[in-house]
């Protein structure tokens, strides 16, 4: 039996989350065996339940996968009893993440200003689409205004349409991650020193900072930044780099060296096309002229399906991979031999959720 | 409290983004990160292609560090050069081990059990060890062996398919390779997870994680979704069920773009107010009682988004989104992703750093983005050069003298 990290087993946590940042960053503390208890207001509007499929009349899809391992709290009665229940859950909790307005922690009395000097060991973190300080500290946004912001929209979809977001509100889970990271780190620091802090986490910052680097690399090879559909712009500095069609779908090829074009030439059956020196210019291939050279490979693909193509790819250490659908993502023999999906029960019902993706080796004895 | 981690010693033997990512964040947060390379697998940022196109196909090291991803991810850190198939070497990165509480690696699985170098063993050598053993698809199963990079990552862990437009048409998201950098930041949750539980049981232990089960692990609420309807999610590009209008529209100029999202009622009634008063004409045509709840404009949404981008479209990029905000309301400018690093906001958080390199200048460098208490981790120094520290730590950790250091070089031990 594989065994998932339970490190953070003696660590309280209070969660108060409209969206799923907070959420994911909660559901990943829970998932290292933190106790993480989620404070829910029946006055308040919770993105996680409002903009998420309603599974059960409770609960949606983003809250059946993020509240899963954790205690919900129902905050009730007057502002003062609010305050005072919370005021009650600080005495045991050594983290708090909250993705609230400062105007509605000031009201329960959990503003990191009120609570660090009654509580010097607490790790608070904050974490919103723009972050706790700076000039548009104030601004509102969700995972649309987060991904145009971080420049993740402006790199995706075709140059000829609008920018494009990624699915299921993927950076402000990227944010709900640093955030989780950030805290690990405090709590191991708070062990040495004692001491808590206050951490601020802008989702939109969080993945900006990853972003950044492809315009760099398209800084250094002074190309244009725009988005290019299927391709990266620049191959992402090595032919191939992109999603191509097959006979049964798509594939992703990216080579990282010259050595791994060569195998991808080698599974083609080194095709006489490729004895052209055009065809062995790296970098022309990369940036100038990668079209040509797809209409030279994409023939040969549209033989083989996604499987074919994988299979010859390990034969000849080509790194190409299907593009999966969900329904085959969690049919996949790895991650059943690997024991990574749990299953959980809501209403009689049982779900298939993604685990941990960390498994933790101890010494043997 | 600002974090300080001076006191940890991490070794890292990584290429490409996941581990050198961990590091570099590692070595801001004040590590002691001594990065051990060989020529025989230098890591991927110091053999990228030279910019112009000079050099072989196959590249080589990119003798002048003028890459910049090197400096991005490996800034701080101390190059030492050892080749673990070399058994002098192997003694001295024992000798490393003992003396450090990480070690963090990204090559192919079993590469070290077969230089009798397994997690195991270093335990044994060093109970105390925190390891993060980074790849595909992790280090056991049917499938581990298997050769994989980002975008082949997402596309295993189902994150390819799902993004493009509304059409159902796939365009992926290759660009963000997603599949690195969420991995770092699961390797460093785990990471600092372990440390911290190392503090009251005092044993270490190897992480074992896979990139692309990371990548599962961000879609749970696309696989709920898809058992609770029967039905495998597609592409929908940039439209929500939830909120009309909600999406990325034209502004004025050459593919300049902004996003625009209604929650709720009164935030309509804001909208069209300030249509109204921008553009009385055109606010005329939002007069329409149905759009006045959620329902009827999501019923309506493609006409909304036309009326939406012929008033947006008058208006420049930067100008409208902070109009927007004034009123309450949800916006963005859509950046490109060398454009938000200019941004007030993000300049003010210290988004980037500058660091000085003696041959290249002054580099702008990307900081940790996790302000603690208002202070932004960064590096201080640029990416090393290959073997910059190898003197410095072979001495004092590795217990060489230089005379022997020479000796071991000459007969080619440490390349």
């Amino acid at each position: 039996m594989i065994k998932r990290e339970q490190s953070l087993a003696k660590v309280r946590v209070l969660e108060l989350s409209t969206d799923v940042g907070a959420a994911y960053c909660g559901q990943l503390l829970a998932s290292l065996g933190a106790d993480v208890v989620r404070l829910v207001e029946a006055s308040h509007a919770y993105a996680i339940h409002t903009e998420s499929l309603g599974v059960t009349p409770e609960l949606s899809a983003a809250e059946i996968s993020l509240e899963r391992s954790k205690t919900r709290l129902v905050l009730d009665g007057n502002l003062a009893a609010k305050r005072e229940r919370i005021a009650k859950c600080l005495l045991t909790a050594d983290v708090v993440v909250t993705d609230y307005s400062v105007d509605e922690l000031r009201a329960l009395g959990l503003h990191w200003d009120d609570v660090r000097a009654r509580h010097p060991r607490l790790i608070f973190a904050r974490v919103t689409v723009f972050g706790s300080t700076g000039p548009k500290a104030e601004w509102q946004g969700g995972d649309l205004e987060a991904q145009a912001f971080a420049g993740v929209a402006g790199q995706l979809g075709a140059a000829d349409k609008a920018p494009i977001c990624m699915p299921y509100k993927a950076v402000l889970m990227h944010g709900g991650l640093h955030a989780a990271a950030a805290i690990a780190g405090a709590l191991f620091h708070r062990s040495l020193s004692g001491e808590g802090t206050f951490i601020d986490i802008s989702t939109a910052q969080a993945m900006a900072a990853d972003v950044r680097n492809y315009s760099l690399m398209m800084r250094y090879y002074d190309l244009p930044l725009k988005r290019s559909g299927r391709r990266p712009q620049g191959s992402l500095g090595r032919y191939p780099t992109a999603i191509f069609p097959c006979k049964d779908g798509y594939v992703v090829m990216t080579a990282r060296s010259g050595e791994q074009y060569h195998n991808m030439l080698a599974m083609m059956g080194n095709p006489a096309w490729a004895q052209n020196p055009r065809y062995q210019n790296a970098y022309g291939m990369a940036m100038e002229y990668p079209d040509e050279v797809d209409a030279l490979v994409i023939p040969w693909l549209m033989q083989y399906t996604r499987s074919e193509l994988v299979e010859m790819g390990m034969q000849h250490r080509f790194p190409i991979g299907p593009l999966l659908t969900l329904d085959e993502v969690v049919k996949d023999e790895q991650f059943l031999a690997r024991d990574f999906f749990e299953d959980i029960e809501v209403d009689g019902k049982s779900y298939l959720l993604p685990g941990s993706p960390s498994v933790v080796v101890r010494a043997a004895g | 409290m600002i974090p300080n981690f001076k006191s940890l010693r991490v070794l890292e033997i990584g290429t490409a983004v996941s581990v050198p990512c961990m590091g570099a964040v590692l070595s801001n947060l004040g590590a002691d990160v001594i990065k051990i390379e060989s020529r025989k697998k230098l890591d991927g940022n110091r053999v990228r292609i030279r910019k112009g196109g000079a050099g072989s196909a196959s590249g080589g090291l990119n003798e002048d560090d003028s890459f910049p991803l090197w400096h991005e991810f490996n800034g701080g850190k101390r190059s030492v050069m050892l080749n673990l198939k070399s058994e002098v070497s192997r003694e001295l990165f024992v000798k490393l081990i003992k003396q450090s509480d990480l070690f963090i690696q990204n090559f192919a699985p079993g590469w070290l059990e077969r230089l009798g170098l397994g997690p195991q063993t270093l335990l044994e050598l060093n109970p105390r060890l925190v390891m993060v053993f980074a790849s595909g698809y992790g280090q056991d199963g049917p499938k581990a062996q298997q050769r994989v990079y980002a975008p082949v990552m997402t596309a295993l862990g189902g994150q390819e398919a799902l993004t493009g437009e509304e059409s159902g048409e796939v365009q992926g998201a290759m660009p963000i390779a997603f599949g690195d950098f969420n991995a770092a930041f699961n390797g460093l949750l785990s990471l600092f997870s372990a440390l911290y539980q190392r503090e009251t049981t005092g044993r270490g232990c190897m992480i074992d994680l896979s990139q692309i089960e990371a990548v599962v692990s961000t879609l749970g609420e696309a696989i709920v979704e898809m058992q609770a309807t029967g039905k495998v999610p597609v592409p929908v590009g940039n439209r929500s069920l939830y909120r009309a209008p909600h999406g990325i529209y034209p502004a004025g100029g050459d593919d300049q773009w902004i996003t625009l999202s209604i929650g709720s009622d009164p935030e309509w009634e804001s909208l069209v107010a300030l249509v109204r008063e921008t553009d009385p004409a055109l606010g005329e045509k939002w007069a329409v009682a149905a759009w006045q709840h959620t329902d009827g404009r999501l019923k309506d949404r493609t006409l909304i988004d036309a009326l939406v981008a012929e008033w947006t479209g008058k208006f420049s990029r930067d100008e409208l989104p902070a109009k927007l905000q004034a009123a309450g309301l949800r916006s963005a400018p859509v950046y490109e992703s060398d454009e938000m690093e200019k941004d007030d906001h993000f300049l003010a958080r210290r988004f980037t750093h500058d660091v000085p390199h003696p041959r290249l200048g002054v580099m702008a460098v990307t900081s940790t983005p996790w302000l603690f208490e208002g202070f932004t981790p960064a590096a201080g120094t640029p990416g090393p050069h290959l073997g910059q520290s190898s003197v410095d730590v072979l001495t004092t950790l590795g217990g060489l003298n230089e005379e022997q250091i020479g000796l071991y070089q000459k007969e080619g031990h440490f390349d």
